[in-house]
């Protein structure tokens, strides 16, 4: 068993660490780990990572996960770690890696000087001694923010629960609570569709589709419709349509069995 | 404790529409559908979460066996079609999730970067059930391989039939059925008491 560990060196080259420097650093390194032991399962939340073993110069020390992990996570972790710095096009990155992990190890650039690095090493898992250095700079840092394709468009649809209404902005919108996530989706429309976006608050609990051009964040994981063009009510399963299902279709698959059929259907054969 | 949430494949809604069945569904399916039926109850009463991919409904339709032109009719029946579009459109029980372009790039990098070689289709529903973030795969397709299997476990995915996550059920959705069974086993003792 192991413990997710990184070592890091502030301000390397130089006396000491202004104290402005080290609290914004703390806090983006912080981000990083949350979101890169999210990545590999574990637990992300704050305080979990603990700085050890500091050592006098510029400013080494170590951020520790408070966990036991398998000592496989600590080699998933490195892999990931070296990937990040080592950088050179997406397809480098473990795909555990999110987007939102990307974003946040580019954002160690807001700390930093131009002419400035920051050192990192991981540690050995078998030996769990550290690694040499490996060092990231601005101009790295800032490739890797710029590789990330933030943002996604796509025709598709929104289904969810009727939350606001804003008829009055400039642009008018409505926000659905998204039926998967619970996140509030912003819908905006043109004024000539108002009769249809009327028509679906007429039912306040019914659950609704929204049709139209969608715009997904995949550093921030939400969707918003930027040109909303459909807008109905999802239809109306009851207890006893629900009952009504089950061998409704006896003859489905005809003389085929059901693996067979899908197989057919996935054009499998 | 977030609810246990789960994919059903295209074949879970097909062996459910078949239960009543006229051409009978092999015996070791029967638990799996049981146990499917049960896991949507618990998702109608939102204590389970079941997700399937809206290619779904695309696949849920009367295929044309061009071998036996004969033997085949379409689903023509609206009130089958109703029923259908219910089940997989209404929100309630089964969330449909739409084939976005995050979950396609999934479904492409399954192959490209897990080594998962599994159809296309096939891998639309694996990459929405990790989009989803669900723990369990239901289906009853055998043609996915046990190597993808096993690959696709290792992204905290399991594959298997629904009878193989009973555990994962609300305990009173399962007791219901005892009970009923033990009032028919009374009854019969009853009426058949001299």
């Amino acid at each position: 068993m192991a413990t997710l560990r990184v070592r890091f060196r502030l301000n390397p080259g130089r006396k000491g660490v202004p104290l402005t420097k080290l609290s914004k650093q703390a806090e983006n390194i912080e981000l990083f780990l949350r979101s890169l032991a999210s990545n590999l399962g574990e637990d992300g939340s704050t305080q979990l990572w603990l700085a050890t073993d500091f050592r006098n110069g510029s400013m080494i020390n170590t951020a520790e996960h408070q966990a036991v992990v398998d000592i496989d996570q600590v080699a998933q972790l490195n892999i990931a770690m070296l990937a990040l710095i080592k950088f050179k096009s997406l397809d480098m990155v473990p795909p555990f890696v999110t987007p939102a992990t990307l974003d946040r190890f580019a954002l160690l650039r807001g700390a930093l000087e131009d002419d400035e690095k920051l050192g990192i090493a991981v540690f050995d898992p078998e030996t769990g001694k550290a690694q040499r250095w490996h060092y990231v700079d601005k101009l790295k840092l800032a490739e890797i923010g710029e590789a990330i394709e933030t943002e996604v468009r796509y025709m598709g649809s929104v289904m969810g629960s009727t939350h606001e209404w804003n008829k009055g902005a400039d642009k008018p919108y409505l926000i659905i609570r998204e039926l998967n996530s619970g996140d509030l989706v912003k819908c905006t429309y043109s004024d000539a569709d108002y009769p249809k976006v009327s028509n679906i608050f007429t039912r306040k609990t019914a659950i609704v589709i929204i049709q139209g051009a969608i715009l997904f964040n995949r550093i921030t994981g939400r969707s918003e419709v930027t040109a909303a063009t459909g807008f109905e009510f999802a239809p109306d399963f009851p207890d006893a349509e629900f009952e009504a299902f089950f061998g409704c279709a006896p003859d489905l698959t005809g003389d085929l069995g059901t693996g067979e059929f899908i197989a057919k259907g996935r054009a499998d054969e | 404790m977030s609810n246990p949430m789960v994919y059903f494949d295209a074949c879970c809604f097909i062996d459910l529409a078949k239960t009543k069945l006229t051409i009978p569904t092999p015996v070791e399916r029967e638990k799996h559908i049981y146990f499917c039926r049960k896991i949507l109850e618990a998702s109608r009463a939102k204590e389970m979460a079941v997700y399937t991919s809206t290619v779904t409904m695309a696949e849920c339709v009367k295929l044309q066996d061009t071998s036996k032109p004969e033997g085949r009719q379409t689903i023509d029946d609206e009130r089958v079609q109703k029923l259908f579009k219910g089940m997989l459109q209404s929100g309630i029980g089964v969330m449909p999730v739409a084939a976005t372009p995050s979950i396609t790039e999934v479904a492409r990098n399954l192959r490209w970067k897990q080594s998962i070689t599994i159809k296309p289709m096939d891998a639309i529903h694996v990459a929405t059930a990790l989009a989803m973030k669900c723990t369990h795969f239901v289906t009853t397709d055998d043609k996915l391989g046990a190597e993808n299997v096993k690959r696709i476990a290792t992204l905290g995915l399991i594959v298997c039939r629904a009878d193989a996550m009973s555990l994962l059920i609300p305990s009173k959705y399962l007791q219901i059925e005892i009970q009923a069974k033990l009032d028919r086993s009374a009854a019969s003792a009853t009426s058949a008491a001299p």
